[in-house]
């Protein structure tokens, strides 16, 4: 059920940016690291930044996939929120896009839960208009 | 199937036992042991944790209490140290000779404390700071000047312990006591590092779990919860809650079983790979081909089955060490094998082990099919089909290969072109190892398939068309599959690929010839093959690691960096966004720039600006940006910038403007340029009343991109828990930003690239479109990414490597090559050890130097080479460091003397004189900063006055205290300058210092040189790898001098030793060639002489033993001949007289038989007599005597009788010298010659005996001119029973020689055929 709505929800978005933003929050509800992946470029580095996971670097999609099934593996999403402002679109058409999110997680192995801030870099390629995370960077 | 020829032995039923038996002791061992370490760790486990957690807890509670109380009684123990030497504080401040005592006694006590961390400080009763040691932290003044305490205060380096002793002094003993001050010793409790953390959470480490701790102002004291308890201090106040929260106490007992399974899986897998070993041995000696089958699939599961286990055995924590996390390396393709660089290794390994495996199977393979194999000429369409497919399937591996080393290499973070070993990161180089393996099994993979493709063809060498046919057939299905790779999109580079398969096809086609070499070779020569076979490889797939590292970085930059550089600006524009939102969330906003005052001594505060700034984007992402704040008057009464100078606060005045935020952009001043600025600012409003203003700036500064280093040590430091690992794609990628005029705006590196004419018109005519290219800059080519937008030109490059920088890399590579191989065989003969074989190389190669003079001698030059290079390396090295950091120390001073004329003409600049400390503002810091391109503060006394980083300081991050060592060399020793080291926490920094006067009174300008640090570290570095190849190149020169000269000194004694084996033989004609001209061609010589001598010396022994021979059968004859001579002589007498008696004369018949009788007697007496002569050994009488008298006496009775026919001339001068011989002897001698020279001379001649002297010697020459002699017959004219005569015993020369040499004397004969002969005799003088 709660996928079908989260799909729904992908499906009803309006342009290519928010059905990526809508896919992007599916796919950190439902702690899909295969999902989350494939918000990323399939063959580009991206620059990633969360320090209670230990990385600030720019990875490959070997790197970059270990580390999403783990934080899906040691995560339970609560909440994902895109900052409802929107403040980080651009007023013109643009190729770039930063995004807040207030990402809610319990911490599998200590089970507590945290707030994390995701700051999302969002870029679409030239080559097949697809909207991609080209950077992540959390602070809390 | 089995080389039954070579080593194989049948498994008989005892060896199958012994064998199974040993297989089942491994099994059972490894089984016990890691059965031992699961009940060990279980043990350990319920030890350290307990069996519930209210024990775990209680552990944790009496660990924490122990700690917490080992920190008090040692600070106690420090302070109370300090504090006896009180009197010193009673003295003035200014007295720096106390001042000097009290810094050297708080050091004193804190090196002797051996905690790095303990910090004491000294207070006068002012509670002004007067001396201290390490970093210590501000402590409130009521603390200072209060009763003793102990106290927890959050500091810049986590939670400190803090325990504050008053220092009390009784002058004399009837004046009451008087406090002069106080001691404050601390202690780090717990270390918190990076802006992001909960700054009221601080973990510290217990043996159970983590301990999280929290202050008595974070709440301490409130609650009550189930795991939590406090700590007091010895006056029962509450000094902190620390609390261990049950999730963290069953995550520890997940990890310590996790770690338990990981251990004793570990240890099954070792115990796999022991049995595996122990197969081998079985596959050695099998005698069938399904047994040896069934052996290499046994081992092959083992490998399989002991790389699956370790799989399993890395527990998943562990992947926050490099060695074990993705992040550092994982597989895209091949995911879930390959998740980290140990993964890798430990893959590689097995793969390599699989391959050496197959190595065996294809050359027993070979040999199994050596008498079976067709003519390849024979069914030439089959050899080319299996050829062809062959090939095919090489040239396919190491394009797959290629593949996976561009999947490695994309998906690391880890330098593969750092091939040294400085600085150590097990993480890279288990991916460096895992590497080699990889490159080594690919290879050889591809030998073994075309080895093994050509073991059922037989190849007639030499013979042109099958190796045309051959290497014909390889070289098009390379090309094939070289054309389908191209037509499928992949971007392998050819020339590698091409290499590596022609590699693999001359190596398969010598493989036969290399194999036989190698199982006759010596144990050194083998391991130095190995070696090779795992080095080459290496060195072939250079070129491809080198283009693959090339693209990934390539790709980095065009798809990342690029991208990021020119959306800084936009990404500028939604962070200030965020940011103004995030203001706009603060709440009572209003009510705070109500409690802001006006500024006080005509200076704006920071510390609200600095809360507001704090609490947005600006802080998170560290932007170039500054927070104003504006009364309700307009005057700016707080001020909070990073890194953004204001040139004219005096002049600012906030207009005023609507409650909603106007955005705008601006140019601003920034040094001596202007910079792109957004501006925003808004009025703050409550129910519509303005209270005041805030002005947001956002400066435009590529600083801030992720992937610029930055310049500030203090940003290093709080960057890095998770700052990149070392040598990442691109890590050596520098910036540079042109405007349209073709200046350069922006540079991060040391320098820009000169844009000509030619490359400015390819850029301004290609439009938008990005391309690379190189550009030269300081003589050093760099492959640069051009791109464009409206705002300017974006150049980002990477210096290429050079062919310098290639040779470092070969040697580099070469050496952890050896390193890998080194490591290879250890682990073989441990493994070895382990399944109870003799690991025999190791032993092999002992014997074989100790036996070897020429090893000896090899490794003498090469130790020899080895020993002064290195030491000069080192020498060389520790001289130019010394160098380079005296370099840097200078310009440290001189950047501070710099930034100190600086500060002094600001100040007059500014016209606001000298009196005003508040002239020296962070500001100006700010603005130094970015004039000297380095941090810059100002210490007044023992706290910070002015920084160019205040953030860090005001958020309590960083350390306000003076450094101990700059104080002391500024304020105390009264040094011009001080360059020094500082840390924060474990980051080490250099530090330059310099007195500077502000306000009258002096202060201390500190610079911090991280920056200048990392370059001298990676000068250092580069001059050291130049160094290794220097040495490199150096020993390798050495070694092949060695292997010449003990090449030349060794291979005549091996030649000596060959010879002298001839000789022992009896082979005396053994002699040796040397081309030397030293002490061993004398050695040779003497050898050859010697030979000679022996020669000689055997030839006279077997002489003598012939002589001796003869002698004896002489005597004999003479004996035999003798006897029946008498009796026949008598007869005939007897016969003659009885008949002459009888008056009855003989028949002449009879009378002429009788003569003949008695005439043949005469002969044969004489004969006999000859012989009894020869074979009696007479003994010489010598006498002094005159050799021409003696030539008379014999010649004289034969003058008679000759004087017809032969002439016999004697010309023996009186004047000879006597020489000392047997008469008797010597006279035998001579007549014997003489007979000898007129039985030569049957027709009449002429005898000449001539005396001479020579060299010392009298010589006398029988010269005859009889028939002479041939060659033949002169060489055995001395041999017994030897004559040419048709009558005559072949004794007389004989005897003549022996008489002569028992004399002393030696004997020649020379003749002619025709001409005559002359024999040459010779005595000493007497």
């Amino acid at each position: 059920m709660c996928c079908t709505v989260l799909l729904v929800a992908i499906v009803s978005a309006e342009g290519p940016l928010d059905r990526r933003l809508a896919a992007i929050r599916v796919a950190f509800l439902k702690n899909d690291a295969s999902l989350l992946a494939e918000q990323f470029p399939a063959r580009d580095k991206v620059y990633l930044a969360l320090p209670d996971f230990g990385v600030r670097s720019f990875l490959g999609p070997g790197p970059l996939r270990a580390l999403l099934e783990r934080l899906a593996a040691e995560t339970s999403t609560t909440a994902f929120v895109f900052d409802a402002t929107d403040q980080g679109r651009p007023t013109q058409a643009s190729d770039s896009v930063w995004i807040k999110a207030r990402w809610t997680y319990r911490d599998l192995s200590t089970g507590s839960v945290r707030l994390d801030e995701l700051h999302f870099s969002i870029r679409r390629n030239p080559e097949d208009g697809e909207w991609r995370i080209a950077e992540l960077r959390a602070s809390r | 199937m089995a080389d039954r020829g070579t080593e194989s032995v049948a498994l008989t039923p005892p060896h199958a036992s012994h064998f199974a038996s040993r297989l089942g002791r491994i099994a059972v061992a490894g089984f016990a042991l890691a059965a031992f370490s699961g009940a060990a760790g279980l043990i350990v486990q319920a030890t350290r944790l307990g069996h519930s957690n209210a024990a775990a807890l209680e552990r944790a509670e009496r660990d924490v209490r122990a700690e917490f109380e080992d920190l008090r009684s040692s600070l106690a123990a420090a302070a109370r140290a300090v504090t006896g030497r009180g009197d010193l504080l009673g003295r003035p401040f200014t007295d720096t000779g106390a001042g000097r005592t009290l810094f050297e006694i708080v050091t004193f006590e804190t090196t002797r404390s051996g905690a790095p961390d303990l910090a004491i400080t000294v207070y006068s009763a002012a509670g002004t700071p007067v001396a201290w040691s390490g970093r210590p932290s501000e402590i409130p003044p009521d603390r200072v000047a209060g009763p003793p305490s102990l106290f927890v205060a959050p500091g810049p380096l986590g939670l400190r312990l803090v325990h504050v002793e008053p220092v009390v002094v009784r002058p004399a003993k009837s004046t009451p006591e008087r406090r002069v001050g106080a001691v404050a010793a601390e202690r780090v409790l717990s270390r918190s590092r990076g802006v992001g953390r909960a700054a009221s959470e601080f973990i510290l480490s217990s043996s159970v779990a983590p301990v999280v701790l929290r202050t008595r102002y974070e709440g301490a004291g409130e609650t009550n919860r189930p795991g939590m308890f406090r700590i007091r201090s010895p006056s029962g106040e509450t000094l902190i809650e620390a609390e261990v929260v049950p999730a963290e106490l069953e995550r520890a007992r997940l990890s310590a079983r996790r770690d338990l399974v990981g251990i004793v899986l570990a240890i099954l897998a070792g115990t796999i790979t022991v049995v595996a070993v122990q197969l081998l041995d079985w596959r050695r000696r099998a005698a069938r081909c399904a047994e040896y089958t069934r052996a290499t699939w046994l081992i092959l599961a083992a490998l399989a089955v002991g790389r699956a286990l370790l799989w399993f055995a890395t527990p998943a924590r562990w992947t926050a060490r490099p060695l074990f996390s993705p992040a550092s390396y994982a597989s895209s393709s091949v995911a879930p094998l390959l998740r980290s660089p140990v993964d890798f290794l430990l893959t590689a390994l097995t793969v390599l082990g699989v391959v050496a495996l197959l190595a065996d199977a294809v050359r027993r393979l070979r040999l199994a099919y050596r008498r079976k194999r067709q003519a390849a000429d024979g069914d030439r369409l089959r050899f080319v089909l299996a050829q062809f497919a062959a090939g095919t399937a090489v040239a396919a591996l190491v394009f797959g290969y290629e593949l996976f080393l561009n999947d490695t290499i994309e998906n690391t973070t880890l330098d593969v072109l750092h091939f040294s070993l400085h600085p150590w990161s097990s993480a890279r180089l288990a991916l460096m190892f895992g590497l080699l393996c990889f490159h080594a099994a690919v290879v050889w993979a591809g030998v073994l398939s075309l080895f093994g493709a050509l073991a059922f063809w037989r190849i007639d060498r030499g013979r042109l068309p099958g190796l045309v046919y051959l290497f014909g057939t390889w070289s098009v299905a390379l090309a094939v599959v070289t054309v389908v790779v191209d037509q499928s999109g992949w971007h392998v580079p050819l020339v590698p690929v091409s290499l590596v398969t022609a590699t693999c096809m001359i190596a398969a086609y010598l493989a036969p010839r290399a194999m036989a070499r190698f199982r006759h070779a010596s144990q050194a020569l083998r391991l130095f093959s190995l070696f090779l076979a795992l080095a080459i490889p290496a060195l072939l797939m250079y070129p491809s690691v080198l283009h693959f590292a090339d693209v990934a970085t390539r790709r980095l930059i065009e798809a990342q960096y690029a991208v990021q550089a020119q959306n800084h600006p936009q990404e500028l524009q939604a962070r200030l966004s965020q940011s103004l939102h995030q203001i706009d969330r603060i709440p009572a906003l209003p009510d705070l720039m109500r409690s802001l005052g006006p500024p006080s001594e005509g200076a704006a505060q920071t510390d609200t600006a600095f809360l507001i700034w704090r609490q947005t984007d600006l802080a998170e992402f560290r932007l170039t940006s500054a927070i104003e704040l504006y009364g309700a008057d307009g005057a700016l009464v707080s001020r909070f910038a990073l890194n953004f100078p204001e040139y004219a606060p005096s002049a600012q005045k906030w207009q005023r403007t609507a409650c909603h935020w106007d955005v705008f952009g601006e140019a601003a001043p920034f040094g001596s340029a202007e910079r792109r600025m957004l501006h925003a600012e808004r009025a703050v409003c409550d129910q519509r009343q303005t209270v005041g203003a805030i002005v947001v700036h956002v400066m435009l500064d590529y600083s801030a991109l992720p992937f610029i280093s930055s310049k500030s040590p203090y940003f290093e430091f709080f960057r890095t828990p998770a700052s990149p690992q070392e040598g990442m794609p691109g890590g050596d990628v520098e910036l540079v930003i042109y405007g349209w005029g073709g200046l350069p705006e922006y540079t991060s590196g040391t320098g820009a690239w000169p844009i000509g004419e030619e490359l400015f018109r390819r850029i301004y005519v290609g439009g938008r479109q990005p391309f690379w290219t190189t550009i030269a800059r300081r003589d050093v080519p760099y492959r640069v990414y051009v791109t464009n937008d409206r705002a300017g030109i974006y150049v980002l490059g990477y210096p290429v490597i050079g062919s310098f920088g290639h040779l470092v890399h070969v040697a580099e590579l070469a050496t952890l090559a050896g390193l890998a191989f080194a490591v290879l065989v250890v682990l073989g003969a441990v493994l070895a050890r382990l399944a109870g074989r003799e690991p025999a190389s190791g032993r092999h190669l002992l014997r074989e130097v100790r036996a070897s003079f020429y090893r000896k001698l090899f490794l003498a030059f090469v130790a020899a080479s080895i020993v002064p290079v290195i030491t000069l390396a080192f020498a060389i090295r520790i001289y130019f460091a010394a160098i380079l950091r005296a370099d840097v120390e200078a310009e440290a001073a001189r950047t501070a003397a710099v930034a100190e004329r600086v500060i002094e003409e600001s100040a007059a600049l500014q016209q606001r004189g000298p009196e005003s400390l508040a002239s020296v503002s962070d500001d100006v810091m700010v603005w130094i900063s970015q004039v000297i391109d380095q941090d810059v503060n100002i210490f007044a006394g023992p706290r910070l006055l002015a920084t160019s980083e205040r953030d860090l300081f005001a958020s309590g991050l960083l350390p306000t205290r003076t450094p101990n060592a700059v104080y002391r060399a500024i304020v105390l020793q009264r040094l011009p300058s001080f360059v020094g080291d500082d840390e924060i926490g474990d980051f080490r920094y250099m530090l330059a210092a310099a007195p500077v006067r502000l306000a009258g009174r002096d202060a201390i300008l500190t610079v911090p040189l991280a920056l200048r640090q990392q370059e001298i570290e990676r000068e250092i570095d580069e001059f050291d790898r130049g160094v290794y190849l220097a040495a490199l190149v150096f020993i390798l020169l050495g070694a092949g001098i060695g292997l010449s000269m003990a090449e030349r000194i060794a291979d005549p004694v091996k030649r000596l030793t060959r010879a002298t084996r001839r000789v022992a033989r009896g082979d005396f004609d053994a002699r040796v060639a040397v081309k030397t001209a030293d002490e061993l061609k004398k050695l040779v010589d003497a050898f050859n002489s010697m030979a000679a001598e022996l020669k000689h010396q055997a030839a006279e022994l077997e002489r003598t033993h012939r002589l001796e021979a003869w002698a004896d059968m002489a005597r004999q004859v003479a004996h035999e001949i003798k006897n029946p001579l008498t009796p026949i002589q008598l007869s005939a007498e007897h016969l003659r007289r009885v008949h002459d008696d009888r008056h009855r004369p003989l028949s002449p018949v009879l009378e002429g038989c009788v003569d003949s009788i008695l005439g043949q007697v005469r002969l044969l007496r004489q004969i006999a007599a000859e012989f009894s002569s020869f074979a009696s050994s007479p003994t010489p009488r010598p006498a002094s005597t005159d050799l021409g008298e003696l030539v008379e006496e014999v010649i004289e009775p034969y003058r008679a009788g000759l004087a017809s026919r032969i002439r016999v001339d004697v010309n023996v001068p009186a004047t000879l010298p006597k020489v000392f011989v047997d008469r008797t002897l010597l006279g035998r001698a001579l007549t014997n010659i003489l007979e000898n020279a007129l039985h030569a001379m049957p027709g009449g001649g002429r005898i000449l005996v001539t005396g001479t002297r020579q060299d010392g010697r009298v010589r006398l020459d029988i010269r005859d001119t009889g028939v002479g002699m041939d060659d033949e017959a002169v060489e055995r004219i001395f041999e017994p029973y030897f004559s040419t005569k048709a009558i005559g015993t072949g004794l007389g020369l004989t005897i003549a020689k022996r008489n002569v040499e028992l004399n002393g004397g030696t004997i020649d004969v020379r003749s002619e055929k025709g001409e005559g002969t002359t024999v040459t005799i010779t005595f000493p003088y007497a």
